[in-house]
């Protein structure tokens, strides 16, 4: 509890930040964006040879846009974060393997 | 996207990756990677975010030159790409096939493009001015180059594959991505200030350029 406090004492403007950002992608327009746009007015199709599990942002049919927009938005984080943890605890063991010291 | 183009793009795109990365591993320590996580989830979020511009159309920030003049261009690549696969593997926003050609424009072009562009424009004010005064107007415009740079290689990648005559491909994605630019600058110019208010020690770019 005390360390999660003190997380939070030193890094409280990233978490506000990201809980803002999360809200605000619920407003975000549904109108297409610049490419899409485009594709719209030659009318050119895209073909689909792959189908991801979170298509189009939407996590489950029986939730509002508003709250698959911010469930993504949480799932794409946690994502990037699990892979820099993975990288970092890669380059860790490399550092200590090699005996190398990149810091600056 | 005809097969031709997938593949030539496929393997630019990966060449650069893997020179990238060379030099990218040696910016990881202790410090930069939580900085890099951070930038990355923070752009993922931000390009979610589509605010609407005239004629039905929405434009969102990129974040390229906005990673850039905080890691570096090698470091940006990098985030920049990282984000697309997350986006194309999980979101499905953009496809498997049109991957390497994303990163080609938006990550390797755009970044690469815009920080060449900020240090050659910032070299040749040095020159007229004592201090550089135009730093934020040098932002805004790489920030704006690097859509720009983006839009116009994919126009012309979709041309080559031959779905619409290439002429009118890059018109219209020069022309809308002209504007969905201007919001990109202006985001970028905010941020950067705010970030240098706050936290100047992780501004990469510096004065000089």
């Amino acid at each position: 509890m005390e360390r999660l406090y003190q997380f939070f004492r030193k890094y409280w403007l990233i978490v506000f930040a990201f809980i803002l950002l999360i809200f605000l992608t619920t407003l975000s327009s549904t109108h297409p964006d610049g490419l899409e746009w485009t594709a719209q007015k030659l009318g050119l199709k895209e073909k689909e040879i792959y189908h991801s599990p979170v298509a189009d942002y939407t996590i489950s049919e029986h939730f509002t846009p508003m709250l698959n927009q911010m469930l993504s938005a949480v799932l794409g984080i946690l994502i990037i974060f699990t892979i820099f943890w993975l990288i970092k605890k890669k380059f860790s063991r490399y550092k200590n393997n090699k005996k190398m010291s990149h810091a600056t | 996207m005809n097969t031709p183009v997938i593949v030539t793009t496929y393997t630019l795109s990966s060449g650069y990756l893997i020179y990238f990365w060379q030099k990218v591993k040696k910016q990881f320590n202790e410090q930069s990677v939580p900085k890099i996580a951070l930038l990355a989830a923070f752009i993922f979020v931000a390009q979610m975010i589509n605010i609407p511009i005239s004629e039905g159309t929405s434009g969102h920030l990129l974040g390229g030159f906005l990673a850039a003049s905080l890691l570096g261009p090698f470091a940006s690549v990098f985030l920049i790409s990282l984000v697309l696969v997350v986006q194309m593997f999980v979101f499905q926003d953009g496809g498997l096939t049109a991957l390497g050609a994303n990163i080609l424009n938006m990550g390797i072009a755009g970044v690469c493009g815009s920080y060449l562009f900020f240090k050659i424009i910032s070299k040749l004010e040095a020159q007229f001015f004592q201090k550089n005064q135009l730093i934020l107007f040098n932002i805004f415009m790489s920030a704006w180059l690097s859509v720009e740079i983006g839009a116009i290689l994919c126009g012309i990648e979709l041309g080559l594959s031959g779905f619409a005559d290439w002429k009118i491909v890059v018109g219209l994605m020069s022309g809308v991505h002209a504007i969905i630019g201007v919001l990109e600058g202006i985001l970028t110019v905010f941020i950067y200030q705010a970030i240098r208010h706050i936290r100047p020690d992780l501004i990469y770019i510096n004065q000089k350029g």
